[in-house]
This record gives C-alpha cells, structure tokens and sequence, in this order.
C-alpha cells in the first residue's frame, strides 16, 4: 500500500468517525452533517538578488466537521451553518458541536491538547518526497536569468513560490491535488524612472510544466515596458482586455455577486435568474474541471462532484454558485461550488475557473475597430462591492489604442465601472481563448481561482488614471 | 493541556539528537468567527491549530520546516536540515531574546491577557451577552446590517538551543460591519472595529463615529448621485486613510530598502512628509490594540518611530535584514499565521498628526469630498507608492449639507501623498489587513486625482 493510499484510508476513517460520533448523539434540528479531513506538504518561499533567501518546507493536516441546523420554531430559511475544526481531529470537536446546538456538553473539556489517544490521528504527507529543492532553485535561477535577458535595465528579480501536494477527503471522496503557484516580480531601473513587472503562472500540475527561461522573460519584458510610460488617462473609454488573466473582469463585476452567499446578502443580481444581465453574445460558466487550471478539483470541499455550472448562457443569467449551506438557505442545488483555503476553514461559495465563452472576432480586428482606447495586456487582481456592483481591477501594463493601433504604454492604473451595467457593454468577444491563473481573498480565505477565455472589448469603462 | 515548554524542549532535543543547533517556534492559535445579520447568526465557525517552525544550523547552512498539528519533533527537524542542505551557507545570527529574558507577564497587560484554560477562547464569559448586542447592532430598521465577529487567542512560545525561552499569550478581536442601504439606492460601505476583547470591539462600534455613523453616510449614498464636483478638498475617511498606509508600510521594511524595492532608500533623515506627520510601529499595546511581549523571533516589542514629523527616522527590521545591515532589529519579524519563514513587516502601524485636529477647507467657499470607502486598494503598487482605487463618497457644503458623491476613482502616490496631507480629523481609525492593524485618523489631502 503507498503512503498516499494509506493516508487516504486514514482520512476518510477520521471523518467517517466524527460523522458517527455526532450521529450517535441525534442532535436535534440539524438539516445536514458533513465532514472533512486533509494531509498536506508544501515548500514555499522568496527567490531575490539571484538566490533563494527564504525557504521552508510545511506539512499540514487537520479535520473538520460541519453542520446545518435550523433553529427550532423560526421561518424555513432560518438556518445556521456551524463549522468546527482542528489540527488534530478529536471527540472534542463533536462535543463542541453539540454544545452550539444547544446540548448540555460542557465547553471546558472541549478541545484538550494533545489530542493523543483520541485513534484519530492523521498522518503527514512525507515532506520529503515532495519536490526536489535542488531541481527548485535551478528552476528559479532559470527565471532570474529569463527577466534580467530581457534588458539591462532589469535590476531586481523577486519570486515568491509554493509547491503544494494536498490529500483532501471530504466525506467519502479522496482526492489528490497539486498546486505550483509563482508570484514574479521585476523591477526596472533607468536613471531616475521605476517600473515594476509582474506574472503570476499557476497550475495544478507539476513545476516541469512551465518554461523558466521565458517566463522570467516576460515578466522581465512588462518590468521594461513599464519604463518611459505616460500616465494613464482619467474618464470613461474603451477597454480592450487581453484574455487568459483579463477575465477577472468577469471574476470581479460577474461572478462575485452571482456567488449565492452574496445573493443572500442583497447582491445585485439576487432574483434575476432568467433575465439578461449581459450583452447576448455573452456566455460564462463556471469550471472546476478545467485541465491545468489552478482552479481544478474533482469534487469541491463538500464531496459535491465537480461539474461545470453555465452561469450567463447569451447573456441570460441562469445559475448561481452554491455551498451546501446556501444552496439549502436558498432552495437550489449545490453546484459543487463550496470551498475553503484550508480544513480548518468554513466551505463558502466559491469560483473556481471563470470561463467566457469564445466569440466570433479575431483579437486583431477588436483592436483595429477601437478608434480611441486603452489595451488592458496584464491584468492584475481586482475587488468588487457585490451589493451594488461596483468593481476594479487592476491593469499593470497598457497601452493607449489610436486610430486602432497600440501606441504608448501607461503607467499602471486601476479600471473601475459597475457590474450590473458593464456587463451590457461587452461588445466585443475574441476567438483567441487563454488561460490564466490568480488568487482570490473572501472573509479571510485566499484559494487559487482559474480564468479562462478570450480577447474582449468594453465599450466604456472608468479608467482611473492621472492624466487629467 | 499542550504543554508550550515541553514542546519546544522536544523539538531542541531532536535537533541536538543530529548535533544540529535549532529555534523552536510554536502558536497555538483558537480563532472564532460568528456571523449575524438581522436573522440571527447565520455562522459560527471555530478552529483550533498548532504550528510549530524549527529553524536549524548546522555545518554552516541553516534550514527551515513548519509543522501544522501537533507531530513535533524528529521529522520536522529532518525536513529543516534538508532544506540547508542544498541552500548557500548561513551564519547564524544571535537573537536578543537570550540575553533580555523578556517577562511576557511583565510586559502584556495582564487584564487583556486570555486565560488559556478557559475554553481555550472558544466561548467568552457570557457568549449571550455578546451575540445579544451583536444582535442589536445588526438590526437597524433602515439598513441590512451583516457583522462579522472574529476573536482570535493565539499562545506562542519562542526557545533556542542554549536555554532562551519565552512565552505569551495574546488576544484580538474585530468587528467588521457590512451596512448597505435597504431597498433604495445600491449604497454600501464597511467597517471594522478593533479591539482585545469582542466587547472592547462592540464598545467602539458604539462610539460617536461607530455603526450609528456609517449607517447615517449609507443613508446619504442611497440618495440620487450630484452629477457635477464644484471644487472640493478632499478628505479621506480614517478606514481609507488607514488601507493607504497599509500601501506605505512595504516602503518601510529594511528588506525592501535593501533589495530595491522601496523609494525611500538611502532617505534616513531626510524630509518625506508633512512636518505635523509621524508614523509609529506599536507593538506594546500603547497606542494599538496589539500589546505582545515579542515578536516572532524573541525580540522584545517596542515602539518605533518611523516617520517622525516628516522625516525619515528608521525602517522597520528583522533579524536577519538588521544584521546585514550592521544594526539590531527592531521587533519586526513575523512568520504568516499559518507559519513559515520570517518575514520583515508590520504588525501594528499607526499615523499620527500633530497638528490641531479640526476641518479646514482651505476656503470658505469649497466644499469637501469625503471619501468614505474604497475598493481595491491592496491592488495597487506596493514598489513604486502608485494608487489608484475606486471609491465612493460624500460631498458637503459650507453648511454641512451632504449628498452623495456617487462613485469615483482616487489615484496619486502614497509617498507624495505624506507630503500633501494638510490636516486631520478625529481619533484613528483601525483597520485589519494581512495579520496587521493600521491606524489613521482622517486626513486632509492635496494632490489627488479624482476620476469619475
């Protein structure tokens, strides 16, 4: 038996347990239990000045058990989702559990350390059998040597890193995840002007899948044209947006406010399934089974298989994304959507790849029928207030676009506009589909997000530049 | 109960077991988050984990693992020897813990200090008494009023091969409001309140500019937007204001000087600001709500001036950067919640004006755009100081009639703006970001360009 396959056995044997634990107990009022454990390593840390200055290897382990309970004598939808969890899984948690819906378990024995003897201990990913730092810092090398062979200019290569392995268990299911996510950044220096880089490539592959020496070309590439740029304008244009990285327009001013714990909230798009919200060549759905992506999984953190949800089909909004806990507030099915950062966090409604359907257009032609504009070539991350719309993203490299040619570069600049209303503007959509890779924040968890499709065209956003 | 000494005299036995040197650093760390709106808590969530990071010296290479749970010992200390053994040589670098000999006890204010056999913070004295006047704060009958609750009791314990050992145990609450208006106008904006305790947090959202204020500037945004700015001064609402100096603080870590990544790089001494500004790192609890004993490599906290009245006075350190550079640190290395290396960076940043506090257009006749929220501001540039974000705002007259300003962009640089604040209004504001508080009170700025 592999040690992978034992750990798994021994993770779906912790949940196992936890959910008869709390079963034996017949809690009263809980609309649904599940339960989740994972074993995990990583190796992470900061290549700068040609070498690597931090460096530590991780393991992690730890188990969770959840639950919906609906209070007693209160309106159907009147639910509350309670999440306990812990490095070291334990009767504790269940006592903890049953102390929050109103059982008599007293909270002070709760939780005691260590959690020895409790026969749920998990055991840890070998941290030693993960990537090998020798082949690391090789590779990292690579991409220092890729950003400083893009010009002399290039003074500082910065690349923050982590490999991680993950066995993830939820309920029955076990799963094997890998995550390579780099974080590169270039500085450029000449005379007194400053410019930065940056590059995020991700995959949920293995480290052997990119090409070092050019992608440290390009993220060196972006530090140098950044150098001599004007200052971005200010008012309302057209923004053409390169695909791959660029839909987290549609992450920000789409799917965060579809996200159907934001529905509960008041978003703007709560009750309008079944209506236009977009432009009617507009297709969105959401992906978990994208190959590459960082993005991917073959069930969610609820054990719920992962499927693609077609979320805007021509423009019509037809499906929100759902946890079990808010599929179950909002009378929906769970659309294999609920995900944490860890364990140890409480499963929320969560993208995994954006994906926008390809269009007709050839991104060429999009540019030459762009009289006045801004070019959005990178894309960095983006926020967005899901009860009114309002969203950014940030554009590190473009270019203004004349007469439908790019011509000078701008500094970097934030796009800002309103989701409900923007969504309407889209205009253009390319045939050139990419795929991209970021990190998304939500109530204090981060979790890789995927972002894929193509070239686009918004007739008119709000540029938030200097150049008035 | 997990014995901290114990562990950390575990994980020294291991390494000197391989005649390695070693550091030991264990958090154990409870957070609980609970989350009300109108209906009642929609979610309670609790966590409990330990994290162990065991730094090792030997032949010359030092090496780093981090251990999530509670299997200390031989494996993590196998891990760290072969993470050096294929990094270039490293020197150790004494700490100062060893000789200080800090007195955690001494040091955190005892009445702020979690008692560990509690519940291990699971459950405050009276957790009705708490999701009660949460309860209350979220039902206002003209806003949808969600709040998130968090309380995080962390134990940390730091020793070294040779004897240095301390230990402390700390406690930070945050209440963070997201009031949106109800059935009018989309309008929304958020806040956090900040304190040891979540009634210390619940007190200052009670205060004079706590929800009762943000529900009273929601109001205002659900209104039809002006479609026209007369001329305006600006002023930043403490909790944008705050989320800027967040984008300062990269500029003012001695890895980033050092590395080339900040403008103020061989600017010690010089005028960088407003002469009425002063920037503070305050880990004592004086003028922050985060009072710790240490920081995440036994050295002592302290308060460190930053910026004092415009100049450039120091930068914030670690260990290994202060080294290098011929200094000591200065109480600045932290390893991310969740472990992993050091890193030089804030825990506790606050800027203080010294000026009058009071309103002051600079002409009778402007009036005054009130930025009251931003969106997007993490994703500015932390290297060059360059801002741009999107925001929403108030405009009030002379008379102090306010409408909504509807939404805009605010893009400048942060470095310039230290020299164009003109004023400051109130006491500061809190904000929690990236396992660091930022305070500010609101400021009166020059210099910014408004895009809408």
């Amino acid at each position: 038996m592999s040690a992978a396959t034992a750990i798994s056995d021994r993770l779906r044997t912790v949940c196992e347990e936890q959910l008869s634990l709390l079963g034996r107990q017949r809690p009263v009022g809980v609309v649904a239990v599940s339960a989740a454990a994972e074993s995990g390593r990583s190796v992470q840390g900061r290549f700068t000045d040609g070498r690597i200055v931090e460096l530590s290897r991780s393991t992690r382990r730890g188990a969770s058990l959840r639950c919906i309970h609906r209070r007693a004598g209160e309106g159907a939808d009147n639910t509350t989702f309670h999440h306990v969890a812990a490095t070291e899984p334990s009767a504790g948690l269940v006592r903890l559990l049953l102390t929050r819906l109103g059982g008599t378990t007293s909270s002070s024995t709760i939780l005691e350390y260590p959690h020895t003897g409790s026969g749920l201990v998990i055991p840890p990913l070998r941290a030693q059998d993960g990537v090998s730092i020798t082949e690391l810092a090789a590779f990292l090398e690579q991409v220092d040597a890729g950003a400083r062979s893009a010009d002399p200019a290039v003074s500082q290569v910065i690349i923050g890193f982590e490999v991680i392995d993950r066995i993830f268990c939820a309920g029955a299911d076990v799963d094997e995840r890998s995550l390579v996510y780099l974080t590169v950044r270039t500085i450029a220096r000449k005379g007194p002007q400053l410019a930065t880089g940056v590059y995020t490539p991700g995959t949920s592959g293995r480290l052997a899948e990119f090409t070092p020496f050019a992608l440290g070309a390009e993220a060196g590439r972006r530090a140098v044209t950044g150098l001599g740029a004007r200052p971005a304008p200010v008012g309302h244009f057209p923004v053409v947006i390169r695909g791959g990285r660029g839909i987290v327009l549609l992450h920000e001013a789409c799917c965060h406010p579809l996200e159907s714990d934001e529905i509960l909230r008041g978003s703007v798009y709560a009750d309008q399934i079944g209506r236009p919200i977009a432009a009617q060549h507009v297709t969105i759905s959401d992906d978990p089974t994208v190959a590459g992506s960082v993005g991917h999984y073959r069930f969610d953190d609820e054990g719920q298989p992962a499927r693609p949800t077609l979320l805007v089909e021509n423009g019509v909004l037809r499906a929100l994304l759902t946890s079990g806990y808010t599929a179950d507030r909002l009378g929906l099915p769970p659309t294999a959507n609920g995900r944490c950062a860890s364990v140890l966090d409480p499963p929320l409604p969560r993208m995994s790849t954006t994906c926008l359907a390809a269009g007709p257009d050839r991104p060429e032609d999009i540019l030459s029928g762009t009289e006045f504009g801004i070019y959005a070539e990178n894309v960095g991350g983006g926020e967005v207030t899901e009860s009114t719309g309002e969203f950014v993203f940030r554009v590190n490299n473009g270019y203004l676009i004349r007469d439908g040619r790019i011509t000078d570069p701008i500094r970097d600049t934030t796009i800002a506009g309103r989701g409900d209303l923007v969504l309407g503007m889209i205009d253009a959509v390319g045939n050139d589909t990419a795929l991209g890779a970021a990190k998304c924040g939500k109530q204090g968890q981060v979790v890789p997000v995927g972002l894929s499709g193509p070239t686009l065209r918004v007739a008119s956003l709000l540029v938030g530049g200097t150049d008035v | 109960m997990f014995d901290l000494d114990s562990a950390v005299a575990k994980i020294l036995g291991s390494a000197a077991y391989v005649g390695a040197e070693c550091e030991a650093w264990i958090c154990r760390r409870v957070d609980q988050n609970i989350i009300v709106d109108s209906t009642g808590v929609t979610q309670w969530s609790s966590s409990a984990a330990s994290v162990s990071a065991v730094t090792v010296w030997r032949d010359g290479r030092e090496g780093c693992a981090v251990v999530k749970g509670d299997d200390l010992g031989a494996s993590a200390v196998e891990d760290a020897l072969s993470v050096g053994a294929v990094l270039p040589p490293s020197e150790r670098v004494a700490r100062q813990f060893s000789t200080v000999r800090c007195d955690p006890s001494a040091r955190c204010d005892p009445s702020a200090r979690c008692d560990p056999s509690a519940g291990a913070g699971y459950d405050e004295d009276n957790p009705e008494a708490v999701l009660s006047r949460l309860a209350a704060l979220a039902r206002c009958a003209d806003m949808d009023i969600e709040l998130c609750a968090s309380l995080e009791h962390t134990q940390t314990a730091f020793g070294e091969t040779g004897g240095g050992y301390v230990e402390q145990a700390d406690q930070l609450a945050c209440v963070q409001a997201r009031i949106a208006a109800r059935g009018r106008g989309p309008a929304y904006i958020a806040r956090q309140f900040i304190g040891r305790t979540l009634g210390d947090a619940l007190d200052a959202a009670d205060r004079a500019l706590g929800m009762d204020a943000a529900c009273r500037t929601v109001d205002i945004l659900s209104g039809e937007p002006v479609t026209w700015y007369p001329p305006v001064t600006v002023l930043l609402h403490g909790a944008v204001a705050a989320r800027l100096l967040a984008l300062l603080a990269p500029s003012l870590q001695l890895d980033a000087i050092q590395q080339q990544r900040s403008r103020l790089a061989g600017r010690l001494g010089d005028a960088v600001g407003a002469e009425q500004i002063s920037v503070i790192h305050d880990t004592t609890g004086v003028f922050t709500p985060i009072a710790l004993a240490f920081d995440d490599e036994g050295t002592p906290a302290r308060l460190t001036r930053l910026i004092h009245r415009g100049r450039l006075d120091s930068v914030l350190s670690d260990v290994r950067y202060a080294h290098q550079a011929g200094q000591t640190s200065n109480g600045c290395g932290w390893r991310p919640a969740g472990g992993g290396a050091v890193t030089v960076g804030p825990r506790a940043l606050l800027l203080q004006w010294h000026g009058p506090h009071m309103p002051p257009p600079a002409s009778s006749a402007e009036m005054t755009l009130e930025v009251v929220h931003a969106n997007g501001m993490h994703i500015s540039n932390e290297i060059t100081g360059d801002f741009s974000f999107g925001a929403v705002g108030v405009i009030r007259d002379v008379r102090g009639c306010a409408r909504n300003a509807g939404a805009f962009t605010v893009a400048g640089n942060v470095l310039d703006l230290l020299a164009d604040v003109t004023g400051a209004v109130g006491s500061p504001c809190f904000v929690r970001r990236s396992g660091a508080i930022y305070g500010s009170p609101s400021l009166w700025v020059n210099g910014l360009t408004i895009g809408r």
